[in-house]
């Protein structure tokens, strides 16, 4: 299902002392099946954006096109259960939203809800659970007593079952250790390549984006200042510093390496991968130059 | 819904001392009691609508806010002018008789209870949870002659008023997570909307308690033992006005109760 944002203003509170303008004149369209990143700095309007996807918020004025359905200001809430169906929404520490008694019962709530029969959520339960990294053992225990990184599966279980066309997360590896966020990133990639899940993902941890985004959205105080690819958003110094986005930490040592008199032309690496390339490159001229 | 919520500002009434609002507050309301001829009603009207206007509150904001609670006593004054017998006929429609006296209680009950809804709200409009806090605290310490602790009632309705925000935030984000994974909390039956909120209930519960194992632990790691004879961080200074704004609010009362027929 593509995504679609025509002029999107959201207020909060409005007619109040505490309105506040979270969106202004958003447009974007996000294609089907990519793997999108919403990056910005804090309260610039991130989980406002994404609040719009499963009509959560509805726009002040413009229009959210989401697969064949339009969301405006007037919608009603009975119009939005099938899109809730659709698109998946893991929240920020989604650990807060456990609240069934045995994991098991905390990730069928999804798929009961959207009218599965509980032989049928059983069997779910088990398969997400598996997908998220986590064995059977678990399913019995009470979500109350896993470790932080154990809820975080769990939560994303809870999600996964539903068997979403669209994957929102907002920041689904804050707070986890080293190999926690990388196992879950791999998972989130994986279900994009695999099943074609739609992935938009808000983060801020520049290297995940820059490893595993296709299109980058960036935010800064309510509008989107560029929708791009990783490669050019990074690249774009003029606007990376004015906003004070951070850099991939290759992009930064790439900037050193020039800096201190490394002769290389062409966009800077932004991971890893186009890390190894950079250095090839320069060895390759650094070669060409001896035998001349 | 605006009762219970603070706007800063900078407004005469908002740099009152706290203990000066809750007083004069409660002051005001009781009078509205004393007050049951048009004439008091109108100064008491009147100076409810200056402190608004003082307050530099919007105007529509405000009655939005309050517009519930003005509706629903509206509608306990219509039944009671419609069902109040006693009295001098005024007129009648068919077998409803308006009566002199039920117009009486009518209008007496809508001002006085839109009165006291419109005073609680500028106060909590215009003093932050931790002032309101702070004034309770100084004006309940009398009572610790009863052997009352005091102190730890005042810590525990601090904490509870700190932490009301931040458990509104985590009802609707839970809520829009219970939501998302299709939870009927909008459905139309109240079956399902019981139901619904179970999901919403347990984690904040969950949170609360860690929450409060947490503070407990942190303030104990840094030094607190109880709450007696600490030196105070914020303190509230009594002006002249604030004395004199009371001493007209006692004059008033005295008058209203001497002049009360
Ligand atoms: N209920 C609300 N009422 C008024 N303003 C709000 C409300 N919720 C959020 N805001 C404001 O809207 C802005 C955007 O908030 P949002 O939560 O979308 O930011 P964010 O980009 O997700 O930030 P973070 O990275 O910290 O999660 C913030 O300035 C915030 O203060
Ligand atoms: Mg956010």
């Amino acid at each position: 299902m593509e995504i679609l944002f025509k002029n999107v203003d959201y207020i909060y509170q409005p007619n109040s002392p505490f309105q506040f303008k979270a969106l202004t004149d958003v447009n974007l369209k996000i294609e089907s099946g990519s793997f999108t990143a919403i990056i910005g700095k804090t309260g610039s309007g991130k989980s406002t954006l994404i609040r719009h996807l499963n009509g959560l918020l509805k726009p002040s004025s413009g229009e959210v096109k989401i697969g064949n359905l339009t969301i405006t200001s007037s919608i009603k809430e009975s119009q939005l259960s099938d899109l809730r169906r659709k698109v998946g929404m893991l929240f920020q520490f989604p650990e807060q939203q456990l609240f069934a008694d045995t994991v098991e019962h905390d990730i069928e709530f999804g798929p009961i809800n959207f009218g599965t029969t509980k032989e049928k959520a059983k069997k779910i339960a088990r398969e997400s659970l598996k997908k998220v990294g986590l064995n059977d053992e678990f399913l019995n225990r009470s979500p109350l007593e896993l470790s932080g990184g154990q809820m975080r599966r769990v939560a994303l279980a809870g999600v996964l079952a539903v068997k979403p066309d669209i994957l929102v997360l907002d920041e689904p590896t804050a707070g986890l250790d080293f190999i926690g966020k990388k196992e879950i990133m791999k998972l989130i990639k994986k279900l994009q390549l695999e099943e074609h899940t739609t992935i938009i993902l808000v983060s801020n941890s520049m290297e995940d984006v820059a490893d595993y985004a296709e299109e980058v959205i960036l935010l800064s105080k309510g509008k989107v200042i560029k929708q791009a690819s990783p490669n050019k958003i990074f690249s774009n110094k003029e606007i990376t510093s004015a906003l004070g986005i951070e850099t991939p930490q290759t992009t930064v040592l790439a900037e050193f390496l020039l800096e201190r008199g490394v002769d290389f032309k062409g966009s800077l690496p932004i991971n890893e991968k186009s890390f190894n390339n950079f250095l090839k490159k320069i060895f390759e001229e650094k070669k060409k130059t001896r035998i001349l | 819904m605006i009762f219970g919520r603070y706007v800063s500002g900078d407004s005469f009434i908002h740099k009152l001392d706290p203990r000066d609002k809750l007083i004069s507050a409660t002051l005001i309301i009781i009078i509205s009691f004393l007050a049951n001829e048009p004439l008091s009603a109108l100064i008491l009207g009147l100076i409810c609508l200056l402190i608004l206007l003082v307050s530099k509150i919007k105007l529509l904001f405000f009655f939005r806010g309050i517009r519930f609670f003005l509706i629903m006593i509206a509608f306990t004054a219509i039944l009671q002018l419609l069902f109040a017998n006693n009295g001098e006929e005024l007129f009648s429609v068919g077998p409803i008789r308006i009566t002199s006296f039920g117009a009486k209680i009518a209008s007496l009950t809508f001002f006085r209870f839109s009165l006291a809804i419109i005073i609680a709200t500028l106060f909590t409009l215009t003093t932050s949870m931790i002032q309101i806090s702070d004034a309770v605290g100084y004006l309940i310490r009398p009572l610790k002659i009863f052997k009352l602790p005091v102190d730890d009632i005042v810590l525990t309705l601090s904490i509870a008023l700190r932490f009301i925000p931040t458990m509104l935030q985590e009802i609707s984000t839970i809520s829009d997570a219970q939501k998302a994974r299709g939870s009927s909390l909008n459905s139309r039956s109240i079956a399902k909307k019981i139901k619904a909120i179970v999901p919403i209930l347990m984690p904040l519960f969950i949170a609360s308690v860690r929450r409060a194992e947490d503070l407990a632990t942190a303030m104990i790691m840094r030094g607190y033992s109880d709450g007696k004879n600490r030196t105070k961080f914020r303190i509230m200074k009594w002006k002249n006005r604030d004395t004199l704004i009371i001493l007209f609010l006692l004059f008033l009362l005295i008058f209203f109760g001497i002049t009360k027929k």
